[in-house]
């Protein structure tokens, strides 16, 4: 990716970031209780994430020509939900840090962390709400009802992932675990904000189901990248545990592709490491993991799928923004299939 | 490697294919339901054989899944039944009919004009804002005229000699609490 193209996602995420957070804190109350809820309802947010989210929602909506003004609570929408989603994830997980910092149930216990989530998560109906006096009844009504159908496939992803988890499922296949990526990640990540950036942009005039597909590949490729990272990324910039994923447990297309290649007694050790608590595998578990994942290629595999998916998200990016006149924001859109898989 | 590419998408293309058709047969099948909406569930490729919310945040997530139903609905209860105006029938929900309109530019360059109203919007008291031009400092085109016409509401613009060219957009608004009933939009060749 060119140093150009890289420092336009830079600007655009850095500006829309800024603009999303700043609203967002406005809709935290400064009332009590701030120790145990309303200060800690703000340590996601201000811990420095990307805001991708919100700011593909907003790119896409001026991409038509719209100001920020009419997508930017939509965006807080999104970004409260994201932050109230990740609180409740490193909950399940059982992580240990969040962007290089003690998970918020680490520092806070359980209790409070699930508070602050729930919380977050019905806060994000405010914004959406206030969207009213800004875009209208009917529009805000269908944001809502969009919001919605967001939050239920994202809950039904996190829960092939929880449930293949707990009953240690080993036969997911790519197909298995490429649908469960479509609802866990992508429609929270990409599907959602395009389509709202879509719906906003345009107006209702262009069928919003035409942004799954670029959702789809954009986002799969950047949980992909993700995974990736736990494994092969910088330390510092990364700010999780590495190689976290597989002392989760967790089903990626690195394991999935391991367990597929695997002799039968290492899958049977692969099984057995699976079916241990988190807290029960060994760093030398751990290590063999990775190990087999280094013999059998697998890091180099979900790379080349991880490139293959932003391809074909560029691809769908051409089909369904193309018409689109020359603008900052559609640049920033179109380089995003490759910042998703450059990205550190 | 190059099969690692290739094999990846197809497998993604042939999931998202088979999750896009299931989502237009479900929409089809539940064109009756209340919810208007088809339910996009799949239980494809899940070979813990179901949907199992055994997880402690699987309850708090259907929880705040069901508020936001709830909120939805609650919300649908504020948009009005029904207003009489003249020229205007009753405001059924989820198929609002704009107003008409008529629009009658004065200038010397050739340009295209678009109004959106946003659904069976109230047209008493509308006002159109200063139109700008987005990422340029074009000077601004003044606000249009908005005046209320049986069955229909009459924009009047002016579009001065020598405007930049450029893509232009104001809002429209009730003047009585602002709230956003439309847009205008200009283009200037």
């Amino acid at each position: 990716m060119s140093t150009s193209h890289k420092s336009l996602v830079s600007t655009v995420l850095r500006e829309y970031g800024d603009a999303t957070r700043a609203l967002l804190f406005q809709y935290i109350p400064s009332s009590e209780p701030r120790r145990y809820l309303y200060d800690l309802a703000t340590d996601y947010p201000r811990r420095g994430g990307r805001t991708f989210r919100p700011s593909l929602c907003i790119a896409t909506a001026r991409a038509f020509g719209t100001p920020m003004e009419l997508a930017l609570r939509t965006a807080v929408s999104i970004e409260m939900i994201h932050n109230a989603m990740l609180i409740h994830d490193d909950v399940e997980d059982e992580s240990e840090q969040r962007r290089g910092k003690p998970t918020m149930h680490s520092s806070q216990g359980v209790p409070i962390a699930i508070n602050v989530g729930d919380f977050l998560s019905l806060l994000a109906m405010r914004p959406l709400l206030d969207n009213r006096s800004i875009l209208g009844p009917e529009m805000s009504l269908r944001i809502l009802e969009e919001t919605e159908r967001m939050a239920r496939e994202s809950a039904e992803g996190q829960a092939f992932e929880l449930g293949w988890r707990r009953d240690n499922i080993i036969n997911v296949g790519e197909a298995d675990y490429l649908l469960m990526v479509l609802k866990k990640t992508c429609w929270l990540a990409t599907i959602h904000p395009s389509r709202m950036g879509t719906l906003i942009g345009a107006r209702g005039g262009i069928d919003l189901d035409h942004c799954i597909r670029f959702g789809f590949f954009l986002g799969a490729a950047f949980q992909i990248q993700d995974d990736l990272l736990n494994l092969d990324g910088d330390p510092d910039a990364y700010g999780k545990e590495m190689n976290g994923d597989i002392r989760e447990g967790k089903r990626t297309l690195m394991l999935i592709h391991v367990l597929a290649n695997s002799t039968c007694a290492e899958r049977e050790r692969l099984r057995t490491i699976l079916a241990q608590p988190r807290e029960d595998r060994s760093d030398c578990d751990i290590f063999w993991v990775r190990e087999r994942m280094d013999a059998y290629g697998s890091i180099e595999y979900a790379r080349q799928v991880a490139h293959g998916l932003a391809g074909a998200a560029q691809y769908e990016f051409e089909s369904l923004y193309g018409h689109l006149p020359e603008s900052r924001d559609r640049q920033f859109l179109a380089a995003l299939p490759t910042w998703v898989i450059e990205r550190n | 490697m190059f099969g690692a590419l290739e094999n990846g998408v197809r497998t993604a293309y042939s999931v998202i294919d088979e999750y896009i058709r299931r989502g237009q047969e479900a929409a089809g099948g539940m064109f009756n339901n209340s919810n208007r909406r088809g339910t996009m569930s799949d239980d494809r490729g899940n070979p813990g054989g179901g949907f199992n919310p055994w997880n402690p945040m699987a309850m708090a997530t259907e929880q705040w899944i069901a508020a936001m139903r709830m909120w939805s609905q609650a919300w649908s209860a504020f948009i009005p039944g029904s207003f009489q105006q003249a020229g205007f029938g009753p405001f059924p929900f989820g198929a609002a009919t704009a107003p008409a309109v008529t629009v009658k530019v004065t200038c010397s360059s050739a340009v295209e004009v678009s109004v959106n109203m946003y659904g069976a919007t109230d047209t008493t008291d509308l006002v159109s804002e200063p139109l700008r031009a987005e990422g340029s400092s074009a000077k601004p085109i003044e606000a249009a005229s908005i005046v209320r016409e049986p069955g229909a509401i009459r924009v009047s613009m002016k579009v001065e000699t020598g405007q930049p060219a450029g893509r232009y957009r104001g809002l429209i608004r009730k003047e009585t609490d602002k709230s956003v009933a439309g847009e205008l939009t200009v283009v200037v060749s």
